[in-house]
């Protein structure tokens, strides 16, 4: 089995826009929303003592993703590889995940009303492709591969380079895109791009605007670990319930 | 008549061969067609309430000649639906309305159904798929094929209708004459009237 | 015509006619995988080779097509020797330029007066019958040379081959005297070269860069990108010249906040500091340069003292990053810049630059410069061109070393202006953008109203637009076929197809369709003997031993020539007048110019203005993507770099809204302050190319400031005729009110006082061979 994970090299890259632009139309996500993302030119300091770098960030396929659990019909859920993925059949767009994920890399598609995110190009690894960012990033500041296959560029930068997870006191929940970088370059990312507090609703406030017409009426007085199991099964094929 | 009852095949075939050329570029055929009162009458005939039309017949009485006429169309189509200065056009394809682009995907699906029909846009035709001026003639060819009216109905609701209200507030906006604002209203006007008979008439009926 | 109600409806006589009916089978797509909503891959079924044209670097693409032949998505071309399969953010979102709504779509005649904007669609052969007949009067009248031609980029190229045949002399393109004229002559007359496009940098093997305005990263060409990239990796060390902090002064080992305007003194400096400290390459300098003791004399005062008084960069600063580069020698890769017209004082800066190049012996080593190698690809025969008469731009004359092969964009347009040294009766501008992206629009403008012809060959409605005569929609470059592209720089050269992704839309068509159907029109058939462009394009691989049809497949050939450096083995020739480098330059001196280059001081920032900078930034081209529907999205408008201290002090804060008003009392459209750390405190810095003019530009108009609207000055190179932009003035307006430091006060009377009296113009004729050598690639 293989767990897949990123490494950006910060040294190289220039934050010019081409990964985003090739995700976006690979992916039609619409103008003003984003997979993945990128800063360029953050300074600070005082002129003419100066330090900067650019910043890339998407969908980080957490070890202990925060943004599964609150999601109230079972659309986001993680695969053995570690992509965490939106079964947009499943997804009611209430925008839960949105809150919970500390690095903000969910949205809600205007257009379709259902969350989406960086999913590593899971249909592009299929066809034996790498995802579109990395394909196309002019300073190949992008590594993917398999952090278990000690023969892949990510293992060595991870495990060898020792690449660096962009945790802290806020989130620590095993970020799986790693970061490279100047000393002054990560000081710059822990000041500026850390994770934030997941926003996490308590689960039974959660659904309860959400559930009650499809939900509650099924299977009555209810709690957390009958709903996750009830929509679970939803996830293998069954039938939705209508009111 | 825009009232009464669905009209013939041959005369709904007419009708939407014409709006289609109406919706062209237009041509020496259009304007000497316009001159001579025959397009007026025939918008008239459609719309028999419409005021403007009157002033359309007054409009293009004040051209002297055919040539002139025909000129003043061409540089009202270019400054409307091509390219214009200074204010915006109104783009003549529905994919501008729903994906800002030429051959979006809404044009894609239009291509799509002219498949399932065999159809296809000729080469020869330069204007997207998704134009004004072919999906009416896609109409027009379809009544001659198959004149059962759901899918007609569905077809002039979803591709048509569904971005003619933006369209015509741009065309009213912009224009400089009387001539695009009256026929294009006179278009949906029948279109609408097609599409609220059918409904009335099958009352209930899903679409 | 006349036709009555009863026959139209009997007959429903029109002829109207858009459907065919389809027969055969219909092409289905792949049928994959059930891919997950939204992937295009499932719907792809064909991919495509090809070139963009996004910018001028054409990096290769595979262009992936769907059952309708729509352009789902643009890949880069693994093939491509340079880029190897990367591609930038413009390039990224090229399908959106095909179809952007707001495209030229059919030949527009114009109806009315020029600049009413009313214009009639009208057919291509009315259109060129209209140009033919109009250029064939102009010719009788006042001679080929009145029609004055405005090409860019590879699609130009058979139009310009045209307008040869017709025989004007009169072909200018901004790449010379907007962006690196300068730099071409000053390595021109140095190393007999000039350092052509892509510039020749063996990032691959060097140990130290250094950059002097160059912003790789914001200005970004895919491949020297990611060599730069992966030289940054590799552990090479960077030297950055920049009042600016750009992405690559982040990057640096050391960033030189140089007071803008300065640079030629650093260069002194640092040339001194490696001769009289020993730090250059001695045997390379004694073999192969001349005047190497005048250098030395010369500089013999430029101390790193002397530099940091006029520069503001610690002298120590200037000493270490010297010895860095006299310790790394000969892997030493001094970038000499692209866009290099700022200051007026151009050449002999990029003399500078070459000098120390040359100091270093990193010309044609590795690690520094490499060589360029000729390409076998024959021209197709064609009839001879008629002497042409004298130039009207003053290449060559007025601006004894300005290109014959590219011309002065501004000399020319002031040649129209002026009647002087003859009238020009048509402008035929080809993919450029005149009025963006040569400084001084107004005075563009007047000389548009001169004209007898005015034609724009475009795929968007640019402001020029407005004032043309006839509007020609060219195909875009995801469309059509070009001439072969030819790539000498780089370490295996290659030749690159352009191939149609998809069908012209509308009416575009393709350039050599264009030119040559005008060519029928002007009876000027023998210059395009082919029939079609597949049988041009095999006549061109021929010289590869390739046919079109074997190249398709991956687009690319590689021509594999060896090593691009010099063989010391060997006795070597350089092109230039003593066949050394010229440390001296002799012709210069017999020119009336400095034969080693001077630091110049620049006119001093007036209190309470800011010097008016301005770059590139990575998703957009010049002034042509403002429109484009995704990178709008990313950058619908530019911003305003400004000193966060100098900003305090003003009470200006990150975020809003100002205008600038330059020395002329010309104003700026609203641009949003960037206030930062990261810039010298006396300029300001914004991206070019926005404030679009053209209403018929839906997204990009009037968004941002226009930086080319508020020069109103510019001084010009005399060796080149390149304008120095770098030496306009604004001052901050805030709600109407100028924002200014307590004692300043408007410079605009001082200005209307001191506008410049046209002083007569001093023709002399340099020989061809002086200014001449690979000067015919186009680009920037």
């Amino acid at each position: 089995m293989a767990r897949y994970a990123m490494v950006i090299d910060l040294r190289k890259c220039v934050g010019c826009d081409a990964c985003t632009v090739a995700c976006r139309t690979e992916w039609d996500v619409p103008i003003g929303h984003a997979r993945t993302w990128v800063e360029q030119s953050v300074t600070v300091g005082e002129f003419p003592n100066v330090s900067g770098t650019n910043w890339v960030a998407q969908c980080n396929h957490c070890d202990e993703p925060s943004c599964i659990e609150p999601c109230p019909t079972g659309a986001t859920f993680q695969l053995k590889n570690g992509i965490v993925k939106v079964d947009t059949d499943l997804c009611i767009g209430c925008g839960y995940c949105v809150e919970a994920c500390p690095y903000d890399a969910r949205y809600i598609n205007p257009l379709t009303n259902k969350v989406d995110k960086c999913d590593f190009c899971e249909a592009r690894l299929e066809e034996g492709l790498q995802p579109a960012c990395v394909t196309t990033c002019t300073g190949d500041a992008k590594f993917f591969g398999d952090l278990e296959d000690p023969n892949s560029e990510v293992y060595k930068k991870v495990y060898e380079e020792g690449a660096w997870r962009n945790e802290n006191d806020n989130a620590a929940i095993g970020p799986n895109v790693y970061y490279l970088g100047t000393p002054e370059q990560l000081e710059i990312v822990k000041e500026k791009f850390g994770p934030r507090e997941p926003r996490l609703l308590p689960p039974a406030q959660a659904w309860k605007n959400i559930l009650k017409p499809v939900v509650l009426t099924a299977i009555g007085a209810t709690f957390a670990g009958q709903a996750v199991a009830f929509f679970n099964q939803l996830r293998k094929g069954e039938e939705p319930i209508d009111d | 008549m825009i009232n009464g009852e669905f009209m013939g095949q041959k005369e709904r075939e007419i009708i939407y061969k014409t709006f289609s050329k109406l919706c062209y570029y237009p041509d020496e055929e259009l304007a000497g067609l316009l001159k001579n009162g025959v397009i007026t009458e025939f918008l008239m005939s459609l719309d028999p309430e419409n005021k403007e039309i009157q002033k359309l017949e007054e409009w293009v009485d004040s051209f002297n000649s055919t040539e002139k006429l025909l000129e003043e169309l061409q540089v009202e189509y270019t400054s409307l639906f091509i390219t214009n200065f200074p204010s915006v056009p109104a783009p003549m394809f529905k994919s501008y309305y729903f994906e800002n682009e030429i051959l979006g995907e809404s044009t894609e699906k239009i291509m799509d159904i002219y498949e399932q029909y065999n159809f296809k846009v000729s080469d020869l035709m330069k204007e997207p798929a998704d134009h004004l001026a072919i999906l009416l003639e896609f109409i027009y060819r379809i009544i001659q094929i198959d004149n059962t009216y759901y899918f007609q109905i569905k077809f002039i609701k979803d591709e048509i209708l569904s971005w003619m209200t933006p369209f015509k507030e741009s065309v009213d906006s912009a224009s400089t004459n009387v001539f695009y604002p009256t026929t294009i209203e006179t278009i949906i006007n029948y279109l609408k009237n097609e599409v609220t008979q059918y409904e009335t008439k099958f009352a209930g009926a899903e679409l | 015509m006349s036709i009555s109600r009863r026959e139209f409806i009997k007959r429903g006589a029109l002829t109207a006619g858009a459907l065919t009916i389809l027969s055969g089978t219909t092409v289905k797509g792949l049928n994959k995988k059930n891919f997950p909503k939204g992937w295009k891959g499932r719907q792809r079924v064909k991919e495509i080779p090809s070139i963009c044209e996004m910018c001028f670097w054409r990096c290769g693409i595979l262009g992936n097509v769907d059952k309708h032949g729509k352009l789902l998505k643009i890949d880069g071309n693994p093939n491509h020797p340079l880029t190897e399969g990367r591609l930038c953010a413009r390039g990224n979102a090229g399908h959106k330029l095909a179809y952007d709504p707001d495209r030229l779509k059919y030949p527009l005649m114009r109806v009315g007066k020029r600049g009413e904007g009313k214009f009639k669609r009208v057919s291509w052969d009315e259109a060129l019958d209209f140009m033919a007949e109009k250029l064939k009067k102009i010719k009788a009248e006042y001679g080929a040379e009145a029609v004055g031609f405005f090409p860019h980029g590879i699609q130009a190229r058979f139009f310009e081959h045209l307008m040869k045949g017709f025989g004007t002399p009169n072909i200018v393109e901004p790449a010379f005297a907007q962006c690196r004229g300068s730099r071409d002559v000053g390595y021109k007359l140095t190393f007999g070269n000039s350092v052509g496009s892509p510039e020749p940098l063996d990032f691959e093997n060097t140990d130290l860069m250094v950059f002097i305005g160059t912003h790789i990263g914001e200005n970004v060409f895919t491949g020297q990108n990611l060599q730069f990239a992966n030289a940054i990796e590799r552990g090479a060390k960077l030297i950055v010249v920049d009042p600016r902090f750009s992405v690559a002064a982040a990057k640096a080992d050391y960033w030189l906040p140089i007071k803008p305007g300065t640079d030629t003194a650093l260069l002194l400096a640092w040339m001194h500091v490696l001769i009289y400290e020993n730090r250059y390459d001695k045997e390379y300098i004694r073999k192969y340069a001349i005047g190497f003791d005048q250098l030395k004399k010369h500089v013999k005062d430029f101390t790193p003292e002397w530099a940091s008084k006029i520069t503001g960069l610690p002298a120590s600063l200037i000493l270490d990053t010297a010895r860095e580069m006299g310790k790394y020698y000969p892997k030493v890769g001094i970038h000499p810049g692209r866009h290099v017209a700022w200051y007026g004082n151009d050449s002999q800066r990029a003399r500078a630059m070459a000098i120390l190049t040359a100091l270093l012996g990193s010309y044609g080593r590795p690690g520094g410069i490499y060589l360029s190698s000729k390409i076998p690809a024959p021209k197709y025969p064609s009839g001879k061109n008629p002497k042409p008469g004298p130039r009207a731009d003053g290449a060559g004359t007025v601006y004894p070393f300005g290109s014959r092969g590219l011309g002065i964009t501004n000399g020319l347009i002031d040649a129209t202006y002026d009647e002087d040294p003859y009238p020009i009766k048509a402008w035929i501008v080809y993919s450029q953008n005149v009025l963006q992206s040569i400084p001084d629009p107004w005075k563009t403008k007047e000389a548009i109203d001169k004209l007898d012809l005015f034609v724009v060959v475009d795929i968007m409605p640019m402001e020029q637009y407005l004032y043309a005569d006839l509007v020609l929609p060219e195909a875009t470059y995801l469309e059509r076929y070009d001439d072969l592209y030819t790539v000498k720089n780089a370490k295996k050269p290659f030749a690159a197809i352009r191939q149609p992704i998809i069908d012209p839309l509308y009416e575009a068509k393709p350039g050599w369709w264009i030119a040559k159907e005008t060519a029928k029109r002007l009876g000027l058939e023998e210059h395009f003997q082919w029939e079609t462009i597949e049988e041009y394009l095999d006549y061109r691989l021929s010289g590869l031993g390739k046919t079109l049809q074997q190249v398709q497949a991956k687009g690319i050939v590689v021509y594999d020539k060896g090593t691009p450096y010099y063989d010391f083995s060997k006795p070597i020739h350089f092109k230039t007048r003593s066949g050394k480098i010229e440390l001296y330059s002799q012709t210069l001196k017999d020119y009336g110019f400095d034969p080693m280059p001077v630091y110049e001081p620049v006119e001093e920032v007036p209190k309470g203005y800011f010097r008016l900078t301005y770059g590139r930034s990575p998703v957009h081209s010049f002034a042509r993507s403002q429109n484009n529907e995704i990178l709008h999205g990313y950058m619908p408008e530019n911003e305003l770099w400004i000193n966060s201290t100098v900003a305090n002090q003003l009470g200006l804060s990150d975020g809003e809204y100002v205008r600038l008003e330059n020395q002329d009392g010309i104003l700026s459209n609203n641009i949003r302050l960037k206030v930062t750390p990261g810039i010298h405190p006396e300029a300001v810095f914004m991206v070019h190319g926005f404030d679009q003019k053209s209403p018929a530009l839906r997204l990009a108009y009037k968004h941002g400031a226009s930086d080319n609207y508020l020069m109103s000055r510019v001084n010009i190179d005399p060796l080149s005729g390149g304008t120095g932009m770098r030496v306009n003035f604004v001052r901050i307006i805030k709600n109407g009110q100028p924002v200014m430091v307590s004692g300043a006060e408007s410079i605009v009377p001082k200005f209307k006082k001191n506008t410049k009296t046209r002083t007569p113009k001093k023709r002399i004729v340099v020989p061809q061979a002086a200014t001449e050598a690979g000067e015919s690639e186009e680009g920037c």
